[in-house]
């Protein structure tokens, strides 16, 4: 990619882990983890919440220390104490959350904390916007780098976290989950931006819960299950059911196990009707949403982003208004 | 995101858009003003222009301080106290009565310098306190202020210094002397907020200063130095009050407080923190003096005058709220 990463060959790797281990009061979190991630490669991480794939990032983007193990960075100890250790060592992180600041323009957040200086504390505007507006060019965002990111959307502004990763010449980026509010447009950007990463040479370790992205997208696919590696490998070894069942440790076929709800048969249905919601409409949110609730049941509520799903829970518990409709309920 | 939940959002957003231009304040002050003058004996005339003029100074150069805190998401009700402290230091040095420099032509500067080391210091302690102890900044001045003011009356054996040298005394009532003064502080403050690395720390530390910690803001640092920024303005306004009062007093300054925090409120700072201007805090600054000058002139009592100022001030805090729920919904 630059003078800094000459053609490496492929039996050294960029970032190597070993043995990490981590226990946070006493749980044992990691318990010996091994990766390893050449230059122009995606790994994809995929594991199931708690499997501590967010605790080994962490680990390597210097937010936690490991009680055990090293990483080696081209075969060099590489120990961040901080998030700016990871970062001027070439490792740039795209939290889940975004970590931008909406009332700062979109160049000022790349820069925050390397801000191009006309002498003295003095910041050189000119060339912080020139610099901005190359590396928006390079994710394909077409935006004034003035702008504020508060007037950005939720894809943007994805793609001005990348932009800031970008910003600090990384050897090695880490998304996590970066899909989870972005619409598939916005996902195929981001996709196709990943690709030209990584023909320039970087590597990428990406995590996510949508498996299909982690096969289209990945060269190599490590799974955590319970703080350990359960398989490891390219990404011609994997299906989307082999990676679930190393995720759950289980056989695809055991997974939803058949349950009877309890009282079913004992109890008249509607008789145990604890909550009924009849017609909820508010305009642009919902509209007329109807549905009972009964004694031992879960029920589940299902739908795209910005169907309204969080909206009519909020509805539910009261924190929002709606203009008609009825929420009842049992004594 | 989709179709359902944007029509919801965009007359909201413009909605904010009318609250949140810049010369909103600016617009209601010349409507203030043609709307009172007519009826306002006096409050066009060139007297009463350099009236306002000259009791804006203090006030604008206080709420430049207050501005810089808010922006950092804090606040500093201790400014009042260190407007008596500094001055009470002041007289001390340079009284021509018994003052520790009487009558020597060093006297001036020295005692200027002192005051706005001993400012410098009273932020310092609140910096610290804020910072590295993590107390509420409301509790930390709330207290600083009642310590500082006591401490200044203990001084004193509650008795006002006279004797002030005559070069002191000029910056009090030479227009060309404490004019130039405030503008150097406001051109040097808009600077350093919209132009340098600390000012646009300050916006980034108001808005999430966990996110800025993670992005490598030196946190501390940064807010630590608003409030020496705010107790050194508070000297610098002690000057100017002191020479025109013509004597150091313990209570000096002690009615202003609700003027300065209402002032850069009016002005659209955000108690919430990550938004403000040098500016618009010389808006709301106007606005208030307007307020004040055009009531005392057609002769209301104190308290009448007092449940307008605090109607104005309420009303701006309340559409401060407004505004940071909308903000927050938009994004």
């Amino acid at each position: 990619m630059d003078s800094r990463n000459p053609q490496q060959p492929k039996d050294t790797p960029l970032l190597e882990l070993r043995g990490i281990e981590k226990s946070f009061f006493g749980v044992r979190v990691l318990k010996g983890v091994d990766v390893r991630v050449d230059a122009a490669q995606i790994v994809g991480l995929v594991g199931e919440n708690g499997a501590g794939k967010s605790t080994l990032m962490n680990i390597l983007g210097g937010n936690l220390q490991p009680d055990r193990g090293v990483m080696l960075l081209n075969e060099e100890p590489f120990e961040p104490r901080h998030p700016t250790d990871a970062k001027r060592l070439g490792i740039a992180f795209v939290h889940q959350e975004l970590n931008l600041f909406p009332n700062l323009s979109i160049a000022e957040n790349i820069f925050l904390t390397s801000f191009p200086r006309a002498g003295g504390p003095f910041i050189a505007r000119r060339q912080l916007h020139v610099k901005a507006a190359e590396l928006l060019r390079e994710v394909g965002l077409e935006i004034s780098p003035i702008a504020l990111v508060e007037d950005l959307s939720a894809g943007e502004r994805q793609l001005v976290e990348i932009a800031r990763a970008l910003s600090v010449s990384p050897r090695l980026i880490i998304l996590d989950e970066p899909t989870t509010s972005l619409s598939t447009r916005e996902t195929a950007t981001l996709f196709a931006l990943m690709n030209r990463l990584r023909e320039r040479g970087l590597a990428m370790i990406y995590i996510s819960h949508i498996l299909g992205d982690v096969l289209r997208l990945c060269d190599e696919i490590v799974v955590l299950r319970d703080g350990e590696v359960v398989g490891n490998g390219l990404r011609a070894e994997f299906t989307a059911e082999r990676m679930i069942s190393l995720m759950v440790g289980r056989e695809l076929d055991q997974l939803y196990p058949h349950r009877t709800r309890p009282d079913q048969t004992t109890e008249n249905s509607k008789a145990a009707a604890l909550l009924e919601v009849r017609g909820i409409t508010q305009p642009h949110i919902v509209r007329d949403v109807s549905f009972t609730l009964n004694r031992g049941e879960v029920l589940g509520i299902s739908g795209l982003m910005g169907a309204g799903r969080s909206e009519l829970a909020r509805i539910l518990f009261g924190l929002d208004p709606y203009e008609s409709g009825e929420i009842l309920r049992s004594a | 995101m989709t179709a359902t939940s944007d029509p919801g959002a965009r007359p909201a957003n413009k909605f904010a858009a009318v609250f949140a231009s810049e010369y909103l304040v600016l617009g209601l002050c010349v409507f203030y003003f043609l709307a009172f003058a007519p009826f306002t004996e006096g409050f066009a005339s060139r007297g009463n222009f350099s009236n306002i003029l000259i009791t804006l100074l203090p006030l604008f150069i206080l709420a430049i301080g207050q501005t810089v805190v808010l922006i950092t998401a804090g606040i500093d009700l201790s400014m009042t106290s260190t407007i008596a402290l500094t001055s009470v230091v002041g007289g001390m040095v340079m009284s021509g009565e018994n003052g520790w420099l009487s009558n020597n032509p060093t006297a001036m500067p020295v005692a200027i310098i002192a005051m706005l080391v001993v400012g410098a210091l009273v932020g310092l302690l609140n910096g610290f306190a804020v910072t590295v102890l993590r107390m509420p900044a409301f509790i930390v001045t709330l207290t600083t202020m009642m310590f500082v003011g006591g401490f200044a009356v203990w001084l004193t054996k509650s008795k006002n210094i006279g004797g002030l040298p005559e070069s002191f005394l000029a910056i009090g009532n030479q227009l060309w002397l404490a004019l130039p003064l405030t503008l150097t502080v406001a051109i040097v403050a808009h600077v350093m907020l919209s132009r340098s690395l600390f000012g646009r720390w300050l916006y980034a530390v108001g808005h999430n200063s966990r996110t800025a910690y993670v992005s490598g803001v030196p946190v501390t640092g940064v807010t630590c130095s608003a409030y020496v920024v705010s107790g050194v303005c508070a000297a610098l306004a002690s000057v100017l009050l002191t020479a025109d009062a013509q004597t150091a007093s313990p209570v000096l300054g002690r009615n202003m407080l609700l003027d300065v925090i209402g002032a850069t409120v009016i002005g659209g700072t955000s108690l919430f923190g990550g938004k403000g201007k040098v500016l618009w805090t010389f808006f709301g600054v106007l606005f208030l003096k307007l307020i004040d000058n055009s009531l005392n002139l057609r002769n209301l009592a104190d308290w009448d005058i007092r449940i307008v100022k605090g109607g104005v001030i309420l009303v701006a805090a309340m559409l401060d709220a407004l505004r940071n729920r909308l903000a927050v919904r938009g994004s």
